[in-house]
């Protein structure tokens, strides 16, 4: 018997969830509503995924998406879970902070060391918009020993612990433009570190240190997402666009695209199987089914404040089964997909 | 400067010693005290850096140094806008067309409102009358947000004027009219009212250190580095054998001469530059 499959879509006016039971997605129920859910995460095998909502908390469920809970209130942008131990997650929050649950969202205690770093560290955290605080947009927490814990802060840097954040240590050198949105390691290889900056996507073979640039292949000038699926070489994936999100005005947009990298990240290559060259929407996100390291899913839509003339539709979701080589939309929607994840029942 | 598709060594900004440094000729910059430098100029370049690199101008960043008591700038380069410098200076133009959807609405509803909180924020800390240890703390974000203030103007009016007068010709000009318009009452806003209520609040902490006889009057305190005021206001050591010294290392500065540049020579053409003379100039713009 198949296992139930469940795909939360968040998006920047509320949560849809979708149902899978082997015959194809269905819409099962809509919740938070008219909420910005920038980011989320599932935790394998217990029906539970969190989701996080920029000036309102963290959610969470436990029963596959029925209900939800406030689980952390704040100005919470991302969220991660320990890979070795699922109780174990992580919110990431404006201003910058990073909060721990020991027990699967009950209870949190503030990492309070990130926060109270040296004033030439802090001088560097600040964001566009107002009231230009920077935040945590990125945790990564390693798969090898989970005491190593990296969070990558939107126009802020990379800092990083090994002492389960104890300590921090700014590691942002090499990034010429530090508005960090993705940071990950590397599954095999704990020394190898990768990140996506609005401006540059950078590898380090230094634990995250002295960052270097590393861009063969890539036409585009901005990056947002990455996933990295365990294998050797591992399978990289990074969502890229043209400019920065104002000049997405124009009249072919983002102009985004998927690259894949199978070298760690030195070479990459655009993937075009179904999608257009050129994409006017932004790909926000990209997610690797738990139960299928082939498949990934890509959440679009447009920047905030941004809307297309002449259609009702603003985001939808793409599905590749084959590491990436084709992709096909399995969701279209009212809104902009931030965020999507599947979870298994 | 390119750069390659993949480096091999990290990146890292030029240092000062290897930078073109230009003399700031406007008179926002025109012979600052120490207060006026470590707070005002601070802001100002802080600002400018971030409005410019946040449109993807192709720098890095702008710096400024005193010398002999003149300011002067420099642009930093960026690596990876002049990597692939076309793209860029496309990005900018695109970025340039939301300027021309509502520039007036954008101005009413997001840049004013914000330019206002801070100088009501800053009138709070003019009338401050608690301990003069919180006014420490006030002043010491004073200038934090003094700087999101210049960079809210200039990223969301300043720049923007520039950038439709370039692109003029494919502009209905009166685009270009009201931004130049809305340029002067941003200006207005900023560069007069918020420096008056900030150095008000500055002759307000003055005044206190001047009561315990740590400097000799008010307007001393614009003779200390900002972050001197700060700890000057918990500390209250005397401090004014450092004004007279300051004072008078400031008349042996202005009989020096002051050279239009420093270091090595620039081409005018380079990327870093570009624009950054045009915006100086529209900052100095007087109704």
């Amino acid at each position: 018997m198949a296992e139930k499959k469940r795909m939360y879509i968040g998006t920047d006016s509320g949560l849809t969830v979708m149902d899978n039971r082997g015959s194809g997605w269905q819409h099962c129920q809509d919740v938070l509503a008219g909420k910005f859910v920038r980011a989320m995460t599932t935790v394998r095998g217990v029906n539970t995924a969190y989701a996080c909502v920029t000036k309102d908390g963290l959610y969470s469920t436990h029963n596959g998406g029925e209900s939800w809970r406030l689980s952390l209130p704040g100005n919470v942008h991302s969220v991660a879970v320990d890979p070795t131990d699922p109780n174990v997650v992580y919110a990431g929050t404006e201003p910058v902070g990073l909060f721990r649950s020991p027990d699967g969202g009950n209870s949190w205690t503030e990492l309070t060391a990130l926060k109270n770093q040296p004033e030439s560290v802090t001088d560097k955290w600040w964001f566009p918009q107002y009231p230009h605080e920077s935040h945590v947009l990125s945790i990564f927490v390693d798969w090898h020993d989970p005491r190593a814990l990296c969070v990558g802060l939107e126009h802020g840097g990379i800092l990083r612990s090994i002492d389960g954040g104890a300590h921090w240590q700014d590691l942002s050198d090499g990034i010429e433009y530090i508005d960090i949105h993705t940071v990950k390691g590397d599954p095999v290889y704990p020394n190898l570190y990768y990140t996506a900056t609005a401006r540059g996507f950078y590898r380090s073979d230094q634990y995250g240190r002295n960052w270097l640039f590393s861009q063969q292949g890539i036409k585009r000038s901005y990056f947002h997402d990455l996933v990295v699926i365990a294998g050797r070489p591992p399978t990289l994936l990074l969502t890229t666009a043209n400019g920065t999100p104002p000049a997405w005005m124009r009249k072919e947009r983002a102009q985004s695209a998927i690259f894949r990298s199978l070298d760690y990240g030195m070479s990459w290559h655009q993937l075009t199987g179904g999608l257009p060259e050129s994409m006017e929407r932004m790909i926000w996100n990209l997610s690797v089914d738990p139960d299928n390291p082939d498949h990934f899913y890509a959440g679009t839509g447009e920047a905030q404040g941004q809307r297309s003339e002449n259609t009702d539709s603003r985001g939808g979701v793409w599905l590749s089964t084959n590491r990436g080589d084709s992709w096909k939309p399995i969701y279209e929607g009212p809104n902009t997909v931030r965020s999507v994840c599947v979870g298994l029942e | 400067m390119s750069r390659e598709a993949v480096s091999r060594i990290p990146w890292a900004p030029l240092p000062d010693g290897q930078l073109s440094w230009f003399r700031a000729d406007q008179s926002i910059f025109a012979t600052p005290r120490p207060l006026d430098y470590t707070l005002e100029i601070h802001a100002l370049v802080f600002g400018l850096t971030y409005a410019l690199e946040s449109i993807e101008f192709p720098l890095y960043a702008l710096r400024s140094r005193l010398v002999h008591g003149r300011v002067y700038l420099a642009a930093v380069p960026s690596a990876i806008a002049e990597g692939d410098l076309a793209q860029r200076l496309k990005n900018i133009h695109d970025q340039s067309v939301r300027f021309t959807r509502n520039i007036q609405q954008a101005w009413q509803r997001q840049i004013k409102p914000e330019v206002e909180t801070y100088n009501r924020w800053f009138d709070e800390v003019a009338s401050f009358t608690g301990p003069s240890t919180g006014l420490a703390g006030k002043i010491r974000k004073l200038r934090r947000a003094r700087g999101n203030q210049w960079f809210t103007a200039i990223r969301g009016v300043v720049a923007p004027a520039v950038l439709l007068r370039q692109n003029a010709g494919e502009l209905d000009s009166d685009i270009g009219v009201l931004a130049e318009h809305l340029v002067r009452s941003a200006l207005a806003m900023v560069r007069e009212r918020g420096k008056a209520l900030v150095n008000l609040a500055l002759a307000g902490a003055g005044e206190r250190l001047a009561q315990v006889g740590v400097i000799e009057n008010c307007a001393d305190v614009f003779w200390l580095e900002w972050g001197e005021v700060c700890d000057l206001l918990q500390s209250l050591a005397d401090r004014r054998g450092i004004v007279a010294q300051r004072k008078l290392e400031s008349e042996w500065d202005a009989a020096e001469g002051a050279a239009a540049s420093l270091g090595p020579r620039l081409p005018p053409d380079a990327p870093r530059m570009y624009l950054i003379p045009e915006i100086l100039r529209l900052l100095d713009v007087h109704s």
